[in-house]
């Protein structure tokens, strides 16, 4: 009787427990290995789940009737399953999913092109990853090691190492750590080389325009580095790497995770002796370094709602050449942020954000040692941001932040030697995904600072995949950049060099005044009230790509892009002095457009082999040259007097490359623990002054020659925790002592590595 | 076809220690009473940073001594990149400029006005700075060069007219000159009208 009345409960329980399920496992491959951890969506109720440690799932309360799911994993690509049918109100539908890893990371979560997490497959902005592998394989320590090897991206040395994106200077790439800008660009250049990449999980590349979510800067794109977040009990590694000029880099990482709390640090000393070229002239090519890199992270769950994070970095930098220069640098930044999750898919965050870049370089009279003159830049920025996100349906994602910034700088040739500014910003973001082939995401943002003029910046962007093997991707965009500070508030006469002035935009009317009463000015070439109001340089853009992938081994990835930038910002000589020099200041003039496109194929015919060719094309022109020369107004030098420009002397802008690329073969032996790499880099001639006097590229002896250099990395591991690796950067010696010095000659590394758990 | 001609002028060959080629060349006879002439290394600033100018006549391509400075016998005077005419502040003669955009072959006639004169030594007709007048000053490789395509107009010290085109501005003329290049060398060209008309080829 009792045993009877057990058994009918049961089975009444059962019959709403089990009332219809879709019940399942999903496995690594073909593999018996299970994945726990993996996302399971029914795209049909809008609900989520995920596998437990055994790779199991269940879909309980089913009722009859079809279902979708959509099964997705970082670093897998995800499976879709329609038509699962559910064919009474109780029956169990039973399912095993393989997952299959992408070769070329289309599988991997990015966060930077639209603010939430995506698999790379479906982001709807053109966007590129840079693996950790890819910066082991590759021996890199700096961030500008392992740029300089990327599709579509050139080094530029001035005042430090930058990118070029897309045809744009570098001042025009917005350079992220987890998410926040780094500051403290000399020259619109910010040095690569201050960034290590020892603690990088990830880099995201994302092209186009992205001022819609980022502000300022992201004209060119926006290079995102995600650092390693806590997942090991514990676990470090210990790295030290040595080579040509003396260079030595030792580093040391360590992660911890106790239950709600998570720690990381980095640890790197970086020192090296430089080189010269010119031996016989006081000042080296490369002064000799040696640097500091602290960066600690914090992690603590709350609960099963909050988060809190602390990210801080510290790096010190001390660079000298004998006789002439001494220099320091302290650069440091920390963020704090509080995710709180209301529900699965709806979470707001509090971010802040501060950080200082203070540069001090004294130098000396050449030879007496003695000292000449101080010079000392002093950036601080400080940023209180919110930002909340919510699926409102699993199909409409929304995004919305503010928040309000303070920037002080402090140098010695703004006027009154400090300046501060503010500014408030809003975004939001729409992002609609009403089936798993179409996504389409549209922003908007609104920036406002006491100095220029205000901002608003949009962006649309769709994903179609028509069928599985293709991607098409589009977007239109806008990106603006905050006129700098020396825009803003330079107040300078040259001493030497005929004694000009150049005096920024906010004041300027006062400062002329000035000279005027000091008797300095002896005729305006311009009104000075026409300087008054600047505004950002901003762009509009166009991309559209297409990702092919015919088998699973081969991917080809293809992106136009054309870039029109409007207000550039440029010195103009807007008074004559009586020593028949100029006054300068700063007025939105120029127009100028990039235009090319880009390709990449990547192919492993056997699995732990990766080869990759990577080409872009490039235009990029300023309008008016191109309309003046069309128009026959400028004209060239001969031994004889002038001539015209014809329109196919006109080479665009200097340092741009035509055809630039790159070839590697990636082979990653697991079997033996070995990773050899090795690359080709390739880029065509590019202007690098006018030589001839009519300021435009339209000469053969305007540029400088090609190149094309060729990096090998080898890593072997020979017991489980001990890896030697070895590298040769620019294998064959090229160097151009005169108009490349930033390109050394060969370069040999050998080093250790030692990891822990 | 090349003939040379050496102008010796006492007041150069001291400033110079007589080693400069100081030559003017004229490339094709005169035609229509006018002529044109390719002059090479004038020295402007006969003494290193005198601030002294060097003066110079059109008409039959003579340097003139300074002590002629106040009166009509020269057309321009030269000072590193400063070029004068014989005008308002500068001199006492009919001079001016204008300066024009063009090839020097298309510069057929002498505009009928517009001219500017040297109001002040400060201030005069060819503007001075760099991309003002004549030529472009590279802050970064602190090379001057010659603006393409800019024709220089002038109208002499007797109300004459001619055309001139700086050619270079350092010392046997480089093709791309460097740090090493010697400044303050004047190459150019001109083609002046003695028959008083407006007619410049």
């Amino acid at each position: 009787m009792k045993i009877g009345q057990l058994t009918l409960l049961l089975t009444f329980l059962c019959a709403i427990v089990n009332a219809g399920a879709i019940k399942g496992k999903v496995t690594l491959g073909n593999d018996s290995t299970t994945l726990s951890g993996v996302s399971i969506h029914l795209l049909d109720k809008k609900l989520r789940f995920s596998t437990d440690e055994n790779g199991m799932f269940i879909i309980p309360n089913l009722t009859k009737g079809i279902h979708t799911l959509e099964i997705s994993y970082a670093g897998f690509k995800k499976e879709i399953i329609q038509e699962i049918e559910i064919t009474d109100d109780y029956s169990t539908k039973e399912l095993t999913v393989n997952l299959h890893e992408t070769p070329f990371l289309l599988g991997e979560i990015v966060v930077t092109g639209t603010r939430t997490a995506k698999q790379l497959a479906d982001v709807p902005i053109p966007t590129s990853v840079v693996s950790q592998k890819e910066i082991s394989a590759r021996n890199a320590v700096r961030l500008d090691d392992i740029l300089s090897e990327q599709t579509g991206l050139s080094t530029v040395a001035f005042l430090g190492t930058g990118i070029q994106l897309q045809g744009l200077d570098p001042d025009y790439t917005l350079i992220l750590l987890d998410g926040e800008p780094i500051i403290g660009r000399r020259g619109g250049t910010l040095d690569l080389k201050r960034i290590n990449v020892g603690n990088v999980k990830q880099i995201e590349i994302v092209k186009g325009p992205t001022s819609a979510l980022y502000g300022s800067d992201a004209l060119a794109g926006v290079v995102n580095i995600i650092t390693e977040r806590p997942q090991e009990p514990l676990s470090g590694k210990l790295s030290l790497r040595y080579g040509t000029h003396n260079t030595a880099d030792l580093s040391a990482t360590f992660e911890s995770k106790l239950e709600n709390l998570g720690a990381t640090v980095l640890l790197q000393r970086s020192s090296s002796d430089g080189y010269d070229f010119e031996p016989t002239t006081p000042s080296t090519t490369a002064p000799s370094y040696t640097s500091y890199t602290v960066a600690p992270n914090l992690t603590y769950s709350m609960d099963s709602n909050i988060d809190l994070q602390l990210s801080g970095r510290i790096y010190f930098e001390e660079q000298e050449d004998p006789t002439v220069e001494l220099a320091s640098l302290t650069d440091w930044s920390l963020s704090p942020k509080l995710t709180y999750r209301f529900a699965p898919e709806t979470k707001l965050m509090l971010k802040g954000y501060s950080a200082r870049y203070k540069k001090a370089e004294d130098f000396y009279v050449d030879s007496i040692k003695s000292f000449a003159d101080r010079e000392l830049f002093d950036q601080t920025i400080s940023k209180a941001e919110t930002e909340f996100t919510s699926a409102i349906k699993t199909s409409f994602i929304v995004t919305a932040g503010a928040g309000y910034m303070y920037e002080t700088v402090e140098a010695d040739r703004i006027a009154n030697g400090k300046q501060d500014a503010t500014s408030v910003f809003a975004y939001a973001q729409n992002e609609w995904i009403p089936c798993p082939w179409f996504d389409f995401v549209a922003s908007y943002r609104f920036d406002s600072h006491s100095d220029y003029a205000v901002r608003f910046s949009p962006k649309v962007s769709m994903m179609l995949r028509p069928i599985d093997q293709i991607t098409i991707r589009s977007s239109y965009g806008s990106g603006f950049k905050a006129p700098t500070f020396q825009q803003l508030y330079l107040d300078f006469t040259n001493p030497a060099a005929g004694g000009y002035m150049v005096f920024g935009v906010v004041g300027f009317v006062d400062r002329l005044n000035r000279e005027v009463n000091r008797g300095n000015v002896v005729a305006i070439l311009r009104d000075p009230k026409s300087i008054q109001t600047i505004r950002p340089e901003y762009s509009t853009a166009y991309n559209v790509g297409i990702d092919i992938e015919p088998i699973p081994e081969l991917l080809i990835k293809m992106n136009a892009f054309y870039n029109d930038i409007e207000d550039l910002i440029d010195a103009v000589a807007v008074a004559t002095t009586s020593n028949g020099s100029s006054v300068f200041s700063y007025m939105n003039l120029n127009k100028v457009f990039t235009r090319g496109f880009e390709s990449e194929v990547k192919y492993s015919p056997i699995e732990g082999i990766t080869l990759s060719a990577g080409y872009q094309y490039l235009e990029a022109k300023d309008k008016q040259v191109v309309e003046d020369v069309k128009a026959g107004k400028i004209y060239k030098p001969t031994p004889n007097g002038s001539r015209k420009v014809k329109e196919s002397e006109y080479g665009g802008l200097l340092n741009r490359s035509k055809h630039s690329g790159n070839l590697k073969i990636l082979y990653d032996y697991e079997a033996t623990g070995t990773l050899f790499n090795l690359s080709f880099i390739f880029r065509d001639r590019y202007g690098y002054a006018d030589l001839n006097g009519n300021l435009i590229l339209d000469d053969k002896t305007e540029y400088v020659k090609g190149y094309a250099l060729i990096n090998i990395s080898v890593m072997q591991i020979v017991w489980n925790t001990l890896a030697i690796h070895g590298s040769i950067d620019n294998l064959f010696d090229r160097t151009n002592p005169e108009l490349i010095p930033s390109i050394s000659g060969r370069i040999i590394y050998c080093g250790l590595s030692y990891q822990f758990k | 076809m090349k003939r040379h001609f050496f102008l010796i002028s006492l007041s150069l060959a001291v400033a110079l220690m007589s080693c400069d080629k100081d030559e003017a060349d004229p490339v094709t006879p005169p035609a229509n009473g006018g002529k044109l002439i390719v002059y090479s290394n004038l020295v402007a600033e006969p003494a290193l940073n005198s601030g002294r100018f060097q003066y110079f006549r059109l008409s039959d391509s003579a340097i003139v001594p300074f002590s002629d400075s106040g009166t009509t016998k020269w057309d321009l005077a030269f000072s590193s990149t400063t070029i004068r005419t014989n005008s308002g502040g500068s001199g006492p003669g009919q001079g001016g400029a204008i300066v024009l955009t063009g090839t020097f072959e298309e510069v057929i006639t002498a505009p009928e006005s517009g001219y500017s004169i040297d109001t002040t030594t400060t201030k005069p007709a060819i503007r001075t700075g760099s991309g003002n007048g004549w030529y472009n000053y590279n802050f970064s490789t602190m090379i001057v060069t010659p603006i393409p395509g800019k024709i220089l107009v002038i109208r002499t010290a007797d109300g004459k007219y001619a055309k001139v085109e700086i050619l270079n501005y350092y010392k046997n003329a480089p093709t791309t000159p460097d740090t090493t290049s010697i400044p303050r060398h004047y190459k150019f060209k001109y083609f002046y009208q003695a028959d008083g008309s407006k007619k410049l080829q």
